[in-house]
């Protein structure tokens, strides 16, 4: 594995490198540089419309880069994106799935996509691991919202990627769902130590589950340190969310 | 190429799911199953009108002239089959890779089916592939529906079986070029409607309006539905309308070889009908611009789009 190296020598599993997306004459994402090292939950955070799902598009390798690049797992997004794919799931936001069929065939589909040639095993497995196996022959349409996130995540998880990216995954979850989705990703990254990268707005979450997180304003990365030390940094501020306006308003002044 | 076949047998499975494509298959069906008995009934009609004739001419004395329908070919039954093949198989057709290109789409699923590691390619021939097969089942089962029928109401010899799977095949062909651009449309257009409006105006237009401007001016086209029967065109505007339209009605090209498939001869004087091969290879030609059609689109289209 060809993973770039810091320093210290701990891995950074994703190095983006003056990534940017042009859309007409407005940059999307604007020369992005970012570290994310393996075993991470990176929580992504910025304002509507500045960037994170551009940015997650282009780690996935679903949208070409106007310029710059990045590593993911070692693979390079523009050289080697069959590579990156093998070793990401994804978790776009507003998780949808083939509403005529069952969880099982969704995740069957997805299994053999990924590579799986006996895709049983690793499905019942993972329904297990989600508390799901009840929904296993329920088709999507009769499934509720939260239902639906979790085939979302069996499906993103089935092939035992070594990075995560989920795109707003709390969006429209109820609280009972938020938490069962906090404690499946502190368990994914603990037990199986994957590398977690989520655009989230929810800040309460940020603070249950990141260990770092990065700030992106208008396409520019503004803030990334681990959740301790940006909390260190701003010592007056009580909340993450009171640290959170406080880096956005300071760069706006700017 | 293994992605190809799990893309495939997923869009085959699902096909057969999609209520728009069964209401259609089961009116094309329906369709094949009265084709051979229609055909069957007309000439049979035809065939007791002459019988009468021919007996009031012998009780009056005369000597009744011998059958022009006698040496109908066997297949002649199944002429109506190639209306229904240009008219609702072509919408099948349509539907079919209309459904293919708007699957993912519409489940919202296309970021998700790309961020597994499969390429443009697994994606476009794993469609086509889907596609294709899931018509030739549609056209294998109207040949085999076809194939008993016919032999219930007329003696069929292996020839005539031969050249009524021919037939079908051929049929493919033609059906496919229509599949492919309604999967073409399905993947580019943002507006769904527009994406299904274009291919049913191509249907439209080589369904019904090139052949108004070309077989249709002939004095006798609207008698005949598959060969034009004379060369009578004495106005030199709709000659030249007719020469320059000509190469590109597709459904008229398709018509001639289906008709000469079966069996069918053109009578009268000199027909303008091209020779069979170049009716066929214009058939084939038009199946690969759809499949041109496709390529450019799944190049063109946005993956993080829907
Ligand atoms: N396909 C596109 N064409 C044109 N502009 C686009 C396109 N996709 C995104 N943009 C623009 O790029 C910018 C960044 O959008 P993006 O969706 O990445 O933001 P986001 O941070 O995910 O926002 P949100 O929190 O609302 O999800 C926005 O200004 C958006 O309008
Ligand atoms: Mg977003």
């Amino acid at each position: 594995m060809k993973y770039s190296k810091n320093p210290s020598e701990k891995q950074f599993i994703i190095d983006v490198r003056s990534l940017s997306k042009k859309y007409g004459d407005n940059f999307a994402v604007d020369g992005l540089n970012l570290k994310v090292a393996e075993g991470e939950i990176f929580g992504f955070l910025g304002h509507n419309g500045a960037g994170k799902t551009t940015t997650v598009n282009m780690l996935t390798t679903l949208l070409q880069p106007t310029s710059g690049g990045a590593f993911v797992a070692g693979f390079d997004i523009l050289k080697e994106s069959v590579e990156v794919r093998k070793r990401i799931g994804y978790l776009p936001e507003n998780i949808q799935l083939y509403d005529s069929m069952t969880s099982y065939e969704n995740l069957e589909y997805f299994a053999k996509l990924s590579g799986i040639s006996k895709p049983e095993e690793s499905i019942l497995q993972v329904l297990d691991f989600l508390d799901a196996e009840s929904y296993r022959d329920k088709k999507i349409s009769a499934l509720s919202k939260g239902m639906r996130q979790r085939i979302g995540i069996a499906q993103a998880i089935l092939h035992e990627p070594k990075v995560l990216f989920l795109d707003e995954p709390t969006s429209g979850l109820d609280p009972f769902g938020v938490k069962q989705l906090r404690d499946t990703l502190l368990r994914l990254n603990k037990e199986q130590g994957m590398t977690i990268f989520m655009n989230t707005h929810l800040l309460s979450e940020v603070t249950k589950t990141c260990s770092t997180i990065g700030v992106l304003s208008h396409g520019k990365l503004i803030h990334s340190d681990s959740l301790v030390n940006t909390m260190k940094r701003f010592n007056d501020e009580s909340s993450l969310e009171q640290v959170y306006l406080t880096i956005e308003e300071g760069h706006y002044e700017k | 190429m293994k992605n190809s076949i799990i893309i495939a047998r997923h869009e085959i499975q699902s096909m057969f799911r999609e209520r728009t494509f069964i209401l259609l298959l089961a009116v094309f069906v329906a369709m094949t199953l009265a084709s051979a008995y229609i055909g069957w009934s007309s000439q049979h009609t035809i065939n007791q009108v002459y019988t009468a004739a021919a007996e009031q001419l012998r009780q009056s004395g005369k000597v009744a002239p011998s059958s022009p329908f006698a040496d109908y070919p066997h297949l002649a039954l199944l002429k109506n089959m190639i209306i229904y093949v240009i008219l609702i198989g072509g919408l099948l057709a349509i539907s079919t890779g209309y459904a293919a290109g708007m699957r993912e789409r519409k489940a919202g699923v296309l970021k998700l089916l790309f961020s597994r590691p499969i390429s443009k390619e697994d994606f476009l021939l794993g469609k086509l592939l889907g596609i294709s097969l899931v018509l030739a089942a549609v056209i294998l089962l109207a040949a085999a529906i076809s194939a008993i029928s016919s032999a219930f109401l007329v003696s069929l010899n292996a020839q005539d079986v031969i050249h009524l799977f021919s037939f079908y095949g051929f049929s493919w062909v033609y059906l496919l070029g229509f599949a492919f651009l309604g999967f073409s449309f399905a993947l580019v257009k943002d507006d769904e409607v527009v994406a299904l409006l274009i291919p049913i105006i191509f249907w439209i237009m080589i369904t019904f309006v090139l052949p108004e401007l070309t077989s249709a001016l002939y004095p006798t086209g609207s008698l005949n539905p598959t060969l034009p029967q004379t060369d009578i065109l004495q106005n030199p505007a709709l000659q030249t309308m007719h020469d320059t339209v000509y190469p590109f009605s597709i459904s008229e090209h398709y018509k001639e070889s289906a008709a000469t498939i079966l069996g069918m001869k053109a009578t009268g004087t000199a027909a303008p009908v091209q020779s069979g091969i170049l009716n066929a290879f214009k058939i084939f030609c038009w199946m690969l611009l759809g499949l041109a059609a496709s390529f450019a689109a799944v190049y063109s289209f946005d993956k993080s789009r829907w």
